[in-house]
């Protein structure tokens, strides 16, 4: 236990550690002062009120009646550690009429309980320093005069903390039938409050800057977080940039504003090879006989009018001594062609005269969709016919053509229809 | 350390804490703030950079597809479709302009004639055509009169041409 023991303004004793201190307040009798006009006024508004140099004053009310005690030292009041200041009778039992305590061979605080002719009762209080070889025998002495004088009084020795000093007491006191008891053993008056206090507000302020820190590491992330992802979007900014400033502008046609809409008013080349159509289309034609001539027109279209390439090109074909003379043999041919030939989508027969037979063959050239079994045997087993020489016989075959005729470039499924554009036809 | 220097000491720990929390707070907010015109600013960035790419690649293809205008001989459209090394015949048939915004577009319809076996004449066809330099709207293959397995192939097509600035890329 931490004791100070303040007399008049002075610390006469101290046993200081850690935790709360206690202070005893031995206040001498002409250092008591009573006033009556500041009695009700509670301790807080008492202290602004009565703001002194001299410190914080110690006082406290009672019956009506506020004593003033002294006055705080400074000392006590800048202690970080929490502080109370009592009276020293505010330990005393409640049954005794003397007390001593005793915190030192040398050091002991002595009160007599008075009563005055009001019925008022108080204490006498004094801190008594004693010297000499034996000051623990003139403290049994000073006992054995109060018991002498005072007898069947309740007498109270307490011993602070020192055990050696406890037994020895024991002893000492036997023969006046009085048993000390530890110091740490008293408790305070019933209803009784410290002259003074202060809190140990230590554990406060260190979790408020905790509290302080912890906000200041959040802000902390927050604000690094913040600034690497600025970074990194400065550096793609500035990589998009220099991509920017890469980028080439074709100086010859860097005037034109519009080149997407010159581009689309261009006529676009179609979609597949022009020699696979017209050879898909000889190839299906000379099984009618020998071609004569082959024109192909194929379809145009720009991406200012359409996105969309024409699905179909027309080849127009004229075919020299016709191997069928009549229109139902023709028919039964054309039959047996857009069989074999799934991507010949119509065969026309556009006019006669003659010996000569005009065909107009339109080939599926895009927007094909998945073919069947059926037409994928098909299209392997159709061998391209090459037109190496119009006059000969067109099953004569070139390996340069096949490889550009592919049926894979323009096979398609679907039926293909024979018409005519005479009524009739001489065999 | 007193009470009181301990008491002061801890205040003006904690406020100068939080003093700096606040500040390192609203540097933050600042950086947030500055995250937004980033992103804006990089969206806007690729859109720009999408619209130069886009433009930059159809003024090449333009280049690449269009003869220059003010040097548009024979010999000129001939090297511009690869054929100046052969001895297909080459006629210019009509030149007309078309105004497209601000841009003056010359069209020369041509004819191309060549008397070559019947593969390589579907070969030169191919070859032309996958150059898009010229549109091919006809194709006419008729019998050669010469010995062997020759051709003949007519082609009729159109080759577009504009005014372009001397000079290379930059």
């Amino acid at each position: 236990m931490n004791i100070f023991i303040l007399s008049r303004r002075t610390i006469t004793f101290r046993q200081q550690g850690k935790g709360e201190i206690c202070v005893l307040m031995v206040p001498s009798r002409d250092q008591v002062q009573v006033v009556r006009d500041l009695a009700g006024m509670n301790d807080a508004k008492l202290q602004s009120n009565v703001s002194s140099s001299r410190g914080i004053q110690l006082s406290r009310a009672i019956a009506g009646q506020r004593f003033i005690y002294g006055y705080l030292p400074e000392e006590i009041s800048e202690l970080r550690q929490a502080v109370k200041v009592w009276l020293a009778e505010d330990f005393a039992p409640a049954d005794c009429q003397s007390f001593f305590y005793v915190f030192s061979p040398e050091v002991i605080i002595h009160g007599v309980r008075e009563q005055s002719d009001e019925g008022y009762i108080s204490w006498r209080t004094a801190q008594l320093v004693l010297t000499g070889k034996e000051p623990l025998q003139s403290f049994i002495n000073a006992v054995a005069d109060y018991s002498l004088s005072n007898p069947g009084a309740n007498v109270c020795v307490a011993v602070l903390n020192h055990l050696d000093l406890y037994r020895q007491l024991q002893g000492m006191l036997e023969p006046f039938n009085i048993s000390p008891i530890p110091f740490t053993a008293l408790k305070t008056t019933a209803g009784a409050r410290p002259l003074y206090r202060h809190m140990d507000h230590t554990i406060i302020y260190l979790t408020g800057v905790l509290f302080g820190l912890m906000l200041l590491l959040a802000s902390l992330l927050f604000w690094f977080f913040n600034w690497s992802e600025r970074l990194k979007l400065d550096t793609e900014i500035e990589n998009i940039q220099t991509q920017i400033r890469n980028i080439q502008i074709n100086q010859s046609t860097g005037h034109i504003s519009a080149p997407q809409e010159v581009l689309d008013t261009m006529s676009k080349a179609y979609n597949q090879q022009p020699s696979a159509i017209i050879d898909a289309a000889a190839n299906a034609a000379a099984q009618y006989g020998n071609l004569g001539q082959i024109t192909f027109m194929p379809a145009e279209y720009t991406t200012e009018i359409s996105r969309n390439p024409p699905l179909q090109q027309t080849v127009r074909l004229v075919v020299n001594q016709p191997r069928d003379k009549l229109l139902v043999d023709q028919e039964r041919r054309g039959n047996v062609i857009t069989k074999m030939r799934p991507w010949v989508r119509q065969i026309e027969r556009s006019g006669a005269s003659g010996n000569q037979l005009q065909l107009m063959i339109s080939v599926q050239t895009s927007s094909a969709p998945e073919p069947t079994l059926s037409l994928i045997e098909a299209a392997q087993s159709a061998v391209p016919v090459s037109l190496s020489s119009i006059e000969q016989s067109p099953t004569t075959t070139s390996s340069t053509l096949a490889s550009q005729t592919t049926p894979q470039t323009v096979s398609i499924s679907g039926t293909a229809e024979i018409s005519s554009t005479t009524p009739k036809v001489q065999p | 350390m007193t009470r009181s220097a301990y008491r002061l000491f801890m205040v003006l720990s904690l406020v100068f804490i939080l003093g700096l929390t606040v500040f390192v707070f609203y540097r933050g907010q600042n950086e947030s703030t500055e995250i937004l015109n980033r992103q804006n600013q990089l969206v806007r960035l690729k859109q720009e950079l999408e619209n130069a790419a886009r433009l930059s690649a159809a003024l090449v293809q333009l280049d690449q597809l269009t003869i220059n205008e003010q040097t548009a001989t024979q010999l000129d459209i001939l090297r511009h479709l690869g054929l100046e090394q052969t001895d297909v015949t080459f006629t210019i048939e009509s030149r007309e302009i078309r105004t497209v915004g601000s841009t003056n577009l010359y069209i020369r319809t041509v004819r191309i004639g060549s008397v070559l076996p019947y593969p390589a004449s579907l070969y030169l066809l191919d070859k032309l055509n996958n150059t898009k330099k010229i549109f091919i709207n006809q194709i006419e293959i008729t019998p050669s009169q010469e010995q062997g397995d020759k051709v003949r192939m007519e082609m009729r097509g159109r080759v577009y041409g504009l005014d372009k600035a001397v000079g290379g890329i930059q």
